[in-house]
């Protein structure tokens, strides 16, 4: 199950929020107007298929008053074949009205979805850190859904059943006029009671959502907690504690639907109601040959299909309150802009040809955070390696951060080639380095795919050639590359998963690239092939590596120490060992030597 | 689906009178709507045939009684049906989720959070809840709405009934492959969908990576691709299902076709009225539902059923950590722990977490221990707490076996703080008292000076009673860990368990807690999990723990003499300390 629960945490925090009507309909109205065409024809077939429909009690009554007292057995046996043909063709015609908005509907949807998800990809990483992946998967799934409904079935079929509603009383009032008055004296209960259900049943059925989503939230809290709950004794109490939540669940929807009862029951008694009107008035005026019985026949069969549309009001009352809400949350995501954008008029660089240098960086993420880094200075000329090593925390990955141009220092430069990176083009300065992350994101596709990060645009032959040159060839002679990732990996080992991240380094072709190093734990035979591809990746290419393994990185030019922020030693692995540092320690420590 | 219908009846049992009062409507209703056509053949029959006035009142009273009455007794039954669901969610759920809370830790290994949620939600509110009543006594309410409608006809005409009745099995048949049709475009919707999710969840938590090499389109692109398919199979899936639908509301227009040709006939040859002929129409309208209803049964019963399983394989699971029969009853105080070669092994291939581990403690002991990432520290709290149980040796409390006693009563005893600990979306106070009545006065301050949140809480907006966001949201790591601490202490364990409890601590707070809370609680046991290096040296026992086995047991003195891995370990703590704290 995907964001089940996920999204009833989510829609109840987002409750809160008062929808802005007039923007959400502009952006709905938006969404639809290019879709005019697949609306006019829907229209078409709407207006043909509710003709069929409101033709056949007509036809009805001319069987009953002409066909069958003439005794004519052609005639009957032409109406019969002519109410046979109407029922078909408006199935037929139904049908194609309801594929139309099908397509309609999934045409604006799967657009919106895109264009959500393209925007959301160029929104910066404290959109990311504000928003959930399951709230946002929940923006580009659940939420377009929830429009999906409106665009289909809603918009079309309201405006339909009102049509026939007025339709079906203006026919019964050319057959005849006062038995339909009389019948229209209904008309008036059945507003009441609709309005009164209308306002009761919506407020009810809130309820009910946010209790729902308030037991799925209980549970998943309690359900994290119940080691806690055993240690110390409290199960008892939990367990009343859901009780009560579902106690208040059971109570509001029965509630909910104690007023649909009233209503229901209201419109149900509409019918024996007025067919027994029909029946007992106008059966009086047959008496009288006044009125024939095809005609009340006709009016019993045009009655039940009266009130039906009455019965489908409140949904299509739950459904647009739904999308208007969906619609507010991602016209919400739509309205945002990404902090970080080009300049005017920005260089625009291919690779990296002399130096990447930082020029005392500072960096915090927030006005009252405490600096992350502070000062940090370096120099990295073309083809040569630098590793930053440190605690946890102490500010190598914000390196990383800012050279890809995620956040902005408060004080210093970055340099490329001697421009500064706000001149530099975003796009091309990140064409222009590289990053792997070693920490596993596998996308449902091929292992072939994944390594090209579903680009399909860079060649197969540059893959292999990425495997030769970093010496993994006998790894995918017994792991195919056509190989399907399921469910995020679960059917790769850990082996796998790290070589593939290995050998998107390699398949990303750019010359510069930082690498930041997985924290897992990984196996010795997997370390094996990682300290092999990493000597001759860095042999290869300039390169950033944030190190947690001491062993793959004693090959770079240059390695630094970062602990708080601040550079504390610097210089090859051979310079740092003998001058007996912090660095000196950590690395025996990490191979036990004494 | 006997599996399904099983496991449903002790439920029904429990409201058999509701459940039989179901039946019972389902029955009128059933009865009332059959007649109404009949009544309806009256008055059409009398009004062709010169019907006395009064005669034509009786008859529309009729019509109203059976009419309104068919409409309460259905609506009766419908809406009870609907309160059973309820109920029957409420009761599911509770009993769900009171058997989970028996069970042990190696049950919260195998499933996810998520996954339990799932199956406590989505499986029980969506997919078993309407089944468990609604969709079997529907069902039979079908069957007597049938039976009820054929014997009428049979009665007022059974040429008629014949030519009504033709169309039936061939519509129930294709209607039948339609719908298995459905199902497997369903499947295949599903799969998009599946594919979709898995998608974004990589692209939106591997977003750093795609943006810092600027895969932005080629993500854009992959999608499309996605989404396109997703829709492809929701318009296969539309077309299909608009002719299911068919079946169900409209497919009687052949029926009633046939009941105007045969019927209209049969009243011109004088075989038939015109009444048997209205009469027929409504009769008409009667057969395809309920048989759709009953094929439909099957469809949803296996659905339900499938989630029922999932339910049910919770319902099943046994903890495995062994109750007594008899418990003895829990000793007035604990005065001494004793480890006896335990050993806990897990999964098929037999991996041990713990292998052979003897020690002794003892009132007023601080026991440490220390090892690597994945060496047992964690599992042998889990021993002790009873959360999960062991394969082999034994562990004494007092001398008596533990497993005399039930979990309850030595949970009584130890207060237990995880490596991260749980904060609930409540108030302070609530998260230190658990929600625990009958405190004794000053305890709760007591606990809060000894775990040294007493300044924190002055600070806090409305004290005690501040709300602490979703999982403590709004609190430190470091005020969350003491939290954690104060509730631990609140009902002055004799036993202490700490699970890395006082990494978020500063050295001098370390300092004022231990000594503190040795002023507070001077006989407790204290069995701590620490990387302090502090904290370990003065530790009466040290318990160095690699790969499930106790490799140095012994002071600090002893084992740095050994020159051993604890050696290797406690110098690396110190240097990272040193690093920390420069």
């Amino acid at each position: 199950m995907h964001g089940g629960s996920d999204a009833h945490y989510d829609e109840s925090q987002d409750q809160k929020e008062k929808i802005n009507y007039k923007a959400t309909f502009r952006m709905l109205y938006g969404l639809m107007r290019p879709e005019y065409r697949g609306f006019a024809i829907a229209m078409l077939w709407l207006g043909l298929s509710s003709v069929l429909n409101l033709l056949s009690p007509i036809i009805a009554k001319y069987l009953i008053d002409n066909a069958i007292p003439a005794k004519d057995y052609q005639l009957l046996i032409i109406v019969v074949a002519a109410l046979f043909l109407n029922s078909l063709l408006f199935l037929v015609f139904n049908y194609f009205l309801r594929m139309r908005l099908v397509r309609t509907g999934q045409q604006i949807m799967t657009a919106l979805k895109k264009k959500m998800h393209a925007h959301m990809l160029t929104l910066d990483l404290p959109f990311y850190a504000q928003y959930s992946v399951g709230r946002l998967m929940a923006r580009v799934q659940s939420d377009a859904a929830s429009l999906y409904e409106l665009f289909t079935e809603t918009s079309i079929t309201i405006f339909r059943d009102i049509l026939m509603f007025f339709v079906t009383f203006a026919i019964m009032a050319f057959f005849n006029l006062r038995l339909t008055l009389l019948l229209a004296a209904v008309l008036p209960v059945v507003a009441i009671v609709c309005s009164v259900f209308l306002h009761k049943s919506t407020t009810l059925f809130v309820t009910v959502r946010k209790l729902a989503s308030e037991i799925s939230g209980f549970l998943s809290e309690h359900v994290s907690a119940i080691a806690l709950l055993q240690a110390y004794n409290r199960e008892a109490m939990a367990a009343a504690k859901l009780n009560a939540v579902n106690k208040r669940k059971f109570e509001a929807e029965l509630s909910a639907e104690m007023m649909a009862i009233i209503f229901y029951l209201t419109i149900i008694m509409l019918s024996p109601v007025s067919i027994a009107v029909i029946l007992g008035v106008g059966g009086g005026w047959a008496l009288e040959n006044k009125i024939t019985i095809g005609t009340l026949v006709m009016f019993i069969l045009y009655i039940d299909r009266l009130f039906e549309p009455i019965f489908r009001l409140s949904e299509h009352v739950s459904i647009i309150q739904r999308s208007f809400s969906a619609g507010h949350r991602i016209a919400r995501i739509m309205e945002r802009r990404p902090a970080i954008t080009d300049v005017a008029k920005p260089r625009f660089i291919h690779s990296v040809r002399e130096s990447i240098e930082f020029r005392d960086v500072w960096m915090k993420y927030a006005p009252d955070d405490p600096w992350v880094i502070k000062g940090v200075s370096f120099t990295l000329k073309k083809g040569k390696s630098l590793a930053i090593v440190g605690e946890t925390g102490g500010g190598k990955t914000t390196i990383t951060n800012l050279l890809f141009k995620f956040y902005t220092p408060q004080k210093g430069r970055i340099l490329i080639d001697g421009t500064d990176l706000p001149e530099i083009s975003l796009k091309s300065l990140r064409m222009a380095i590289g990053l792997v992350q070693q920490d596993i994101y596998l996308f449902p596709g091929t292992i072939m795919q994944n390594l090209k990060l579903m680009d399909d645009a860079v060649p197969d032959a540059l893959v292999h050639d990425a495997i030769k040159t970093i010496g993994l060839e006998t790894f995918f002679k017994h792991h195919s590359l056509g190989k399907q990732v399921v469910e995020k990996g679960v059917n790769l080992s850990a082996g796998e998963k790290q070589v593939v991240s290995l050998v998107r380094a390699m398949v990303l072709n750019q010359e510069v690239l930082a690498l930041d190093e997985a924290t897992s734990h990984i196996d010795p035979y997997t370390e094996r092939l990682i300290n092999t591809a990493m000597q001759r990746l860095l042999t290869r290419k300039t390169m950033i590596v944030i190190a947690h393994r001491l062993s793959t990185i004693k090959t770079a030019d240059e390695i630094m120490l970062i602990s708080e922020g601040e550079v504390k030693e610097r210089g090859s692995h051979q310079a740092l060992m003998a001058q007996g540092g912090i660095y000196s320690k950590f690395y025996k420590l990490q191979f036990g030597e004494n | 689906m006997l599996f399904t219908l099983k496991w449903l009846l002790p439920y029904w049992k429990r409201h058999k009178y509701r459940m039989l009062a179901i039946v019972a409507l389902g029955m009128v209703s059933a009865a009332l709507n059959a007649l109404y056509p009949y009544i309806i053949k009256q008055i059409i029959n009398g009004l062709n045939g010169g019907i006395t006035r009064e005669l034509l009142r009786r008859d529309i009273y009729l019509i109203l009684g059976v009419g309104i009455g068919g409409a309460v007794v259905n609506i009766a039954a419908q809406r009870n049906r609907a309160y059973m669901n309820m109920r029957l969610e409420w009761e599911m759920r509770q009993h769900t989720f009171e058997h989970i809370l028996k069970l042990d830790q190696s049950f919260f290994h195998r499933y996810t959070t998520g996954d339990l949620v799932t199956r406590l939600v989505d499986d029980i509110s969506n997919k078993i809840s309407w089944f468990s009543c609604s969709g079997v006594f529907r069902f039979i309410q079908s069957v007597f709405t049938l039976i009820g409608a054929v014997l009428m006809m049979l009665l007022l005409n059974r040429w008629l009934t014949l030519w009504v009745l033709a169309p039936a099995p061939l519509l129930l048949a294709a209607s039948i492959k339609t719908g298995r049709k459905l199902e497997a475009r369903y499947d295949a919707l599903q799969k998009t969908i599946s594919l979709i999710y898995d998608f974004l969840e990589t692209c939106f938590t591997g977003i750093k990576l795609i943006k810092a090499n600027a895969k932005e389109n080629a993500q854009g692109v992959f999608f499309s691709g996605v989404a396109d398919a997703q829709a492809d199979a929701e318009i296969s899936v539309a077309r299909l299902d608009i002719v299911f639908s068919y079946f169900y509301h409209s497919a009687n227009f052949i029926s009633i076709s046939m009941v105007f040709l045969a019927g209209g006939l049969m009243v011109i040859s004088g075989k038939a009225s015109l009444g048997d002929l209205i009469a027929f129409y409504f009769y008409a309208g009667m057969i395809m539902m309920p048989l759709m209803d009953i094929s439909q049964f099957f469809v949803s019963g296996n659905r339900a059923g499938a989630s029922i399983k999932r339910v049910d394989e919770l319902l099943q699971a046994k903890s495995a950590v062994k109750k007594p029969a008899s418990p003895a009853p829990a000793p007035a105080r604990v005065e001494t722990v004793q480890s006896h070669g335990v050993s806990v092994v897990v999964g098929k291939d037999g991996v041990h977490l713990l292998k052979g581990i003897s020690f002794r403690a003892k009132s007023g002991q601080l026991i440490s221990v220390v090892g690597k990432i994945g060496s047992g520290k964690s599992s042998l709290l889990a021993v002790l707490t009873r959360f999960s149980e062991f394969s082999a040796g034994e562990i004494f409390l007092n001398g008596i076996d533990i497993r005399k006693f039930t979990p309850a009563a030595i949970r009584e005893r130890i207060g237990l703080v995880t490596q991260d600990p749980f904060i609930m979306t409540d108030t302070v106070l609530n998260n230190i008292t658990l929600g625990r009545e009958n405190i004794p006065e000053g305890a709760v301050a007591a606990a809060i000076r000894v775990s040294q949140l007493k300044h924190d809480i002055s600070k806090l907006p409305k004290g005690l009673e501040t709300f602490v966001g979703t999982r403590g949201f709004a609190l430190s790591g470091g005020q969350k860990q003491r939290v954690a601490v104060a509730r631990a202490l609140l009902t002055r364990p004799e036993m202490l368990l700490l699970d890395d409890a006082t990494s978020a601590m500063d050295a001098q707070t370390e300092d004022n807690f231990w000594h503190d809370f040795r002023k507070e609680l001077p006989d407790a046991i204290c069995l701590i999990v620490t990387h302090r290096v502090k904290t370990i040296e003065h530790s009466d026992l040290i318990l160095t723990l690699d790969e499930g086995r106790l490799a140095e047991k012994g002071t600090h003195a002893e084992l740095m003499a050994l020159n051993g891995l604890y050696k290797q370990i406690y110098e690396r703590q110190k240097l990272e300390e040193e690093l920390k704290n420069r």
